[in-house]
């Protein structure tokens, strides 16, 4: 049917020719940093975070102690292309603030960064006008620059930093303060492995066990599966929702976390300019060292129904032998977590 | 019995009277048509005999006084009995008449408009007594049309190259004539060459007599009602450089699928839009720096999206005119172009018609007589390509590539109360709408897209010309409207605009002095817009934002809503002063503009803090001045130079995504060049110019802009460029042009001093038009066209963002690379079909891309950026379509 579709398209002269694009995001063919995630996945100024990365190789995986971590505190241009200003690709600068080597690092947030990279503007000099703070993202929230310099090639990471609201009234920000949850990182619960005869089986984290054993060109459907959390909060679950606080739920908000799957959250609506409840959409990439996936992202859309889980199919590779597969889940507010396995191809 | 049918052509002054100086004839001298005025007389090249009617007995020698109105494409408009014979040889002789065919009249070397008299003599055959040879003979007199005195040294020329000279009795005589039709020339000391064809059988001779009235060596300022030739529409403004297509060529023009708007697109000086796009892009000036105007009202765009098509039908159209710069006082508000749109007289004496189809739209038009001077035109056009694409697939289309649905309609009912005088009413409206969503596993590949965008616009047009100038008068009405609302996975976007827009043009164009002629006017436009945006601030992109096919828009999103008032009210006075014998024009002008432009919101909405606005009022003095210098007849000089503002857009005034501070920006052109006629249907024109722009509107390049000054008025632009024109006009059966246009346009970004290219800089456009009738009613044209390829910023490397899972790039120096060039050939074959009566039908293949050459049209990169390729265009397009007229 597609094809009869760009037939009539083509003869209407409506469908110009795009090329194959070359190579897929989730073959893994050389050493590359998958993710980069900040332990929380939301901080205050001048709190600490731990920051790793998801770096990996197709047979083992590379040595660690060649990731190079630096904070970016330079604000790019607001139209300026991709995600970081352009001083902040480089391996040294005054732009950044160098947070050392390894495959995890301790960092603290600075305590301007809701200035920088907040909705707080910077102060003006005096007799000039004011500053234009930053825009949020969709999520309402600000991000910390992460630099990871990995050989020549460069990762972006983020931590979202809790800066308030921009632009809002009174009353709004004083409900949004009841109301929003810092945001916690994603978990992934297992990746279930569906085979075509209706059995299924959990693939095994690396360094839990032996891999799982699979036949060379099987098409399976993989499973990732992540908490399924509450849109209403109920003093005792164990998690420290909207408006509840140590005082009229200390079980839960103590020791306040959240929840590890599609998180509910509240935002100031940019158009509407009214707070709204929304609730995160999950985003799964899928790599691999061999074999094919349908899809290179799958994910849950934040209104949609059903499990929290999300599906895509793998083709095994046509040769024996053992493929590594990595999972990175990623919530919208910038939370990340993933898991790698290991399966072994028979014959 | 057999008639022999003689037009006696009656030729008075030929001095316009429209209103370009003149200058003062010397006594005894023929004096060459002056630049500015008539250039070229029409010439009859095509007549048909009356029929005698039957009610009116046996025939006898009698003649019917017409005044003919000749359309700048050579067609009868319109002919009116001034001196009656009866209403059934009136009525016969009009019929005869219109279906002459003339060499258009040229008014400043440009086809145009005219009135002529001409008086139609029915005259009984002579009966010829001899033995029938095979030749024949042409005889006759030719005389004073006012005296009846015969003239002598008057040359008569046949289309075989056989002259004679009338003698002092006025007589002249051809023997041996080959029996057919023959066009003769008459060419005299005191009266312009005219035309007229006489059909000789063998073995017979014709006796003629032509009346050829004289044209006054001075005319006094109360008898020049007697002008003869009447400029329909008088142009005082000299235009240093325009290209202009009338309605009859532009149809037949390959690839533009019978648009006569279209052709736009292959004159000289317009760079080629990318597929699908359908921007007007001038002389290296943005899209929205070009002004479009379909008789005097100023409408938003010339295309529906995507290109396909014109807003306004075709059948309504006498002439495209584009002038890329360096225009009169009478027009503003603009840097770059301006395209004006003429509307073809409304003076059909029976109904007309046409329905056009083909596999992207469908069209139909009406026109005719109310009354004797009433008349009316209507015109609409609907898409039908969704619904085409929803019976041959299945499948949602939109998901692979956005379907434009439009339609357009224009309707005009005009009154002549008096002979020169006409009031006019009427209205354009034009929609357009695309809806496309994607769905993907991966929700942040999710995407979906409405736009919708429209205007309307209700006029009331009253034209006057009295024997002391021409006057007019235009008020519209009208409103606009867009709304873009998209979603690229999480991310909203919309930008909703409503505007609506006031405006009037008024003018009036007479004569000082003989060698003077003047013009006045006022140019008001008035625009109120509300406008809602939400999203990033990079969505929609603008010129000088770098970026590449298939990079995920920015998350970080913003919202404002504001409404705006931009005001101009430009008085404009001209003036076109001619001296050396009408050699030299100097026409100098200047428009004044008082401006206002306010917004309602100066800093961006923090919580319920009320909105404070803003107004900044400025005048702009624009002068303006053309030089035209005939240095003989065939090679003319010009050059002009020019000062032109243009408000700041609407959409750009917010204190969130613009500047509600923005200044209008403003530019200066100098343009030089000459004209070569170099033979009789064939020129070669030579524009130079050069274009300063300041205060454009550009990002701003801090990474902690000040508040509501998202955007910057510091940015400068130019453009400098020759283009070449070499034109063969519609003589025969062929008509054509080839033009070359070399452009740079570059800009520099605020904060920076180095220029860069223009994002839609095309250096090197060539285009060659050619079309030729067969016979038979078959036709075939040809267009070629070469363009440099747009410029794109290369990515130079990229890094990994882990935030989206997407590798984002990094990029090299400012619109540094360019898409490879572009070339493509057209052909387009049509057949026309006579059904009887004025009905006839015209099949036409239009095949684009006859070699199917794959154009790359955009750059794009693999998901890591390490790897780049091309999108490449259309393939070989074979469009067929119909149109039946009456």
């Amino acid at each position: 049917m597609v094809t009869r579709v760009k037939f009539v398209l083509v003869a209407l002269g409506l469908l110009a020719c795009q090329p194959e694009a070359e190579g897929r995001p989730s073959w893994v063919k050389s050493p590359r940093v998958l993710a980069v995630r900040s332990s929380p996945a939301e901080a205050k100024p001048d709190t600490s975070v731990t920051l790793d990365a998801l770096y990996v190789a197709p047979e083992n995986d590379p040595d660690p102690s060649t990731l190079d971590w630096a904070l970016c505190n330079a604000p790019k241009p607001l139209a300026a292309p991709g995600p970081v200003a352009r001083e902040c690709l480089e391996p040294a600068g005054s732009a950044l603030t160098a947070l050392g080597d390894g495959g995890s690092v301790p960092a603290t947030i600075p305590k301007n960064v809701c200035r920088v990279f907040g909705p707080t503007p910077p102060d003006p000099k005096p007799g000039e006008p004011a500053i234009r703070p930053a825009d949020p993202d969709t999520t309402g929230g600000y991000y910390q620059p992460i630099r990871l310099l990995f050989g020549d090639d460069y990762a972006i990471g983020v931590t979202r930093i809790a800066c308030g609201l921009g632009g809002a009234t009174q009353d709004q920000a004083i409900d949004f303060a009841e109301r929003y949850r810092p945001n916690e990182n994603p978990v992934l619960d297992r990746v279930v492995v569906h085979h075509a005869d209706g059995s299924e089986e959990d693939l095994v984290p690396d360094g839990s066990g032996a891999p799982l054993g699979l036949r060379v060109g099987e098409s399976v459907t993989l499973r990732a599966e992540w908490a399924d959390c509450p849109l209403t909060p109920s003093c005792g679950d164990g998690i420290c929702g909207a408006r509840e606080d140590a005082t009229n739920c200390a079980g839960d908000c103590t020791q306040p976390k959240g929840c590890t799957g599609s998180e509910p959250y509240v935002v100031l609506d940019p158009i509407e300019r009214r707070l709204v409840d929304r609730r995160e959409s999950m985003r799964v990439s899928w790599f691999s060292s061999a074999g094919s996936f349908e899809h290179d992202r799958t994910g849950r859309a934040a209104d949609a129904a059903g499990t929290p889980s999300s599906e895509n199919r793998f083709r095994l590779p046509s040769e024996p032998g053992e493929v590594r597969l990595w999972v990175v889940l990623r919530d919208d507010r910038g939370g990340v977590g993933f898991a790698g396995y290991r399966l072994a191809i028979a014959p | 019995m057999k008639r022999l049918l003689l037009a006696s052509l009656v030729v008075l002054a030929t001095t316009a009277t429209g209103l370009p100086a003149r200058a003062q004839p010397r006594p005894g001298q023929v004096k060459a048509p002056a630049p500015g005025k008539l250039t070229k007389a029409p010439k009859l090249v095509s007549a048909e005999k009356a029929q005698w009617p039957a009610s009116e007995g046996e025939p006898r020698e009698v003649s019917v006084l017409l005044e003919i109105a000749i359309a700048g494409d050579g067609s009868v408009s319109d002919a009116t009995v001034l001196e009656s014979a009866g209403d059934a040889l009136d009525q016969a002789a009009i019929a005869a008449v219109k279906q002459y065919r003339f060499e258009p009249a040229e008014i400043e070397d440009e086809p145009a408009a005219v009135k002529i008299k001409y008086r139609y003599d029915f005259k009984p055959e002579e009966k010829v007594t001899t033995d029938a040879p095979a030749t024949a003979e042409l005889a006759g007199v030719v005389r004073d049309g006012k005296t009846k005195r015969p003239l002598s040294d008057v040359k008569l020329e046949l289309d075989n190259g056989v002259s004679a000279i009338t003698d002092a009795a006025g007589r002249f005589s051809f023997r041996d004539v080959a029996p057919g039709k023959h066009s003769v020339t008459l060419s005299g000391p005191n009266f312009t060459p005219i035309g007229t064809e006489e059909t000789l059988e063998p073995g017979k001779k014709y006796q003629a007599t032509y009346d050829v009235e004289l044209r006054p060596v001075e005319v006094p300022p109360g008898e020049r009602s007697d002008f003869e030739i009447v400029v329909t529409a008088p142009r005082l403004e000299k235009k240093v450089a325009s290209t202009e297509v009338t309605a009859d060529q532009g149809a037949r023009v390959a690839g533009t699928g019978g648009d006569v708007v279209k052709v736009v697109e292959n004159m000289p000086g317009v760079a080629r839009s990318t597929v699908g796009s359908g921007a007007l892009v001038v002389w290296g000036a943005g899209a929205a720096d070009t002004r479009v105007y379909v008789e005097g009202v100023h409408i938003p765009v010339l295309y529906h999206e995507g290109g396909f098509r014109s807003v306004v039908h075709s059948d309504l159209v006498r002439s495209v005119e584009l002038q890329p710069g360096g225009y009169g006082a009478s027009y503003g508000r603009g840097l770059g172009g301006l395209v004006t749109v003429g509307y073809r007289p409304l003076d059909d004496a029976t109904y007309h018609g046409s329905i056009a189809v083909d596999a992207i739209d469908a069209a139909a038009a009406v026109r005719g007589p109310v009354s004797k001077n009433v008349h009316f035109a209507v015109a609409a056009r609907r898409s039908h390509l969704d619904y085409v694409l929803g019976k041959v697939t299945s499948t949602d289309v939109g998901a692979f590539v956005p379907i434009p649905e439009y339609y357009d309609a224009q309707a005009r009912l005009g009154w002549s109360p008096r002979k020169r005088e006409s009031v006019e009413v009427g209205g354009l409206i034009s929609h357009d709408r695309i809806e496309r969503s994607l769905l993907a596993a991966d929700p942040v590949e999710t995407k979906s897209e409405t736009k919708t965008t429209g205007f309307n616009r209700v006029y009331v047009s009253y034209k006057r010309e009295t024997d002391d100038g021409v006057a007019s008068f235009t008020p519209f009405l009208g409103q606009d409207s867009s709304e873009v609302v998209s979603r690229f996975g999480a991310v909203p976007a919309e930008l909703v605009q409503n505007s609506t827009v006031y405006g009037l043009r008024t003018s009036w164009k007479g004569r000082a002095e003989d060698w003077l002629a003047v013009g006045v006017g006022l140019d008001a436009e008035v625009v109120t817009s509300s406008i809602r945006r939400g999203g990033s601030i990079t969505t929609p992109p603008r010129e000088g934002d770098i970026r590449v096919f298939g990079q995920l828009p920015g998350d970080q999103v913003n919202a404002d809503d504001w409404t705006t008032t931009i005001a101009g009210l430009a008085p404009f006075a001209e003036a076109d002063a001619s001296l050396l014998d009408d050699r030299l024009h100097i026409i100098p002008g200047m428009r004044v503009e008082p401006s206002v432009v306010r917004s309602s919101r100066i800093t961006p909405p923090v919580g319920d803090v009320p909105a404070v606005g803003t107004m900044r009022e400025d005048t702009q003095l624009e002068p303006r001045l053309a030089v035209r210098f005939a240095a003989s007849d065939r090679v003319t000089f010009k050059g002009a130079i020019g000062v032109y503002h243009q408000p700041p857009l609407a959409e750009d005034l917010s204190s969130v995504f613009g500047n509600p501070k923005l200044t209008p920006i403003r530019a200066t052109h100098y343009l030089a060049g000459g004209q070569f006629q170099l033979t009789k249907p064939v020129s070669f024109e030579l524009t130079s110019f050069y274009s300063r722009s300041h205060d454009l509107a550009f990002r701003s390049p801090l990474p902690s802009p000040t508040r509501a000054e998202a955007l910057l008025p510091d940015g400068e632009g130019r453009a400098y460029g020759t283009q070449f024109l070499l034109r063969h006009d519609l003589v025969g059966r062929f008509f054509g042009w080839a033009s070359l246009s070399i452009i740079r346009s570059e800009r520099t970004d605020p904060g920076t001093n180095a220029w860069r290219a223009f994002d839609f800089d095309q250096t090197f456009v060539f285009t060659v038009v050619g079309s030729y009738d067969l016979g038979a009613g078959f036709e075939v044209g040809s267009r070629f066209r070469y363009t440099s390829g747009y410029p794109r910023t290369p990515v130079i490397s990229a890094s990994y963002d882990s935030r989206v899972d997407a590798y984002q790039p990094v990029f090299g120096a400012h619109n540094s690379i360019r898409i490879p060039a572009f070339y493509q050939l057209d052909v387009r074959v049509s057949k026309k079909l006579a059904l009887g009566g004025s009905t006839a039908a015209e099949l036409y293949l239009d095949v684009q891309n006859v070699t199917n050459h794959a154009n790359p049209e955009e750059i794009v990169y693999n998901f890591d950026y390490s790897r780049r390729s091309y999108i490449t265009g259309l393939p070989i397009l074979p469009v067929i379509g119909g149109k039946l007229t009456w």
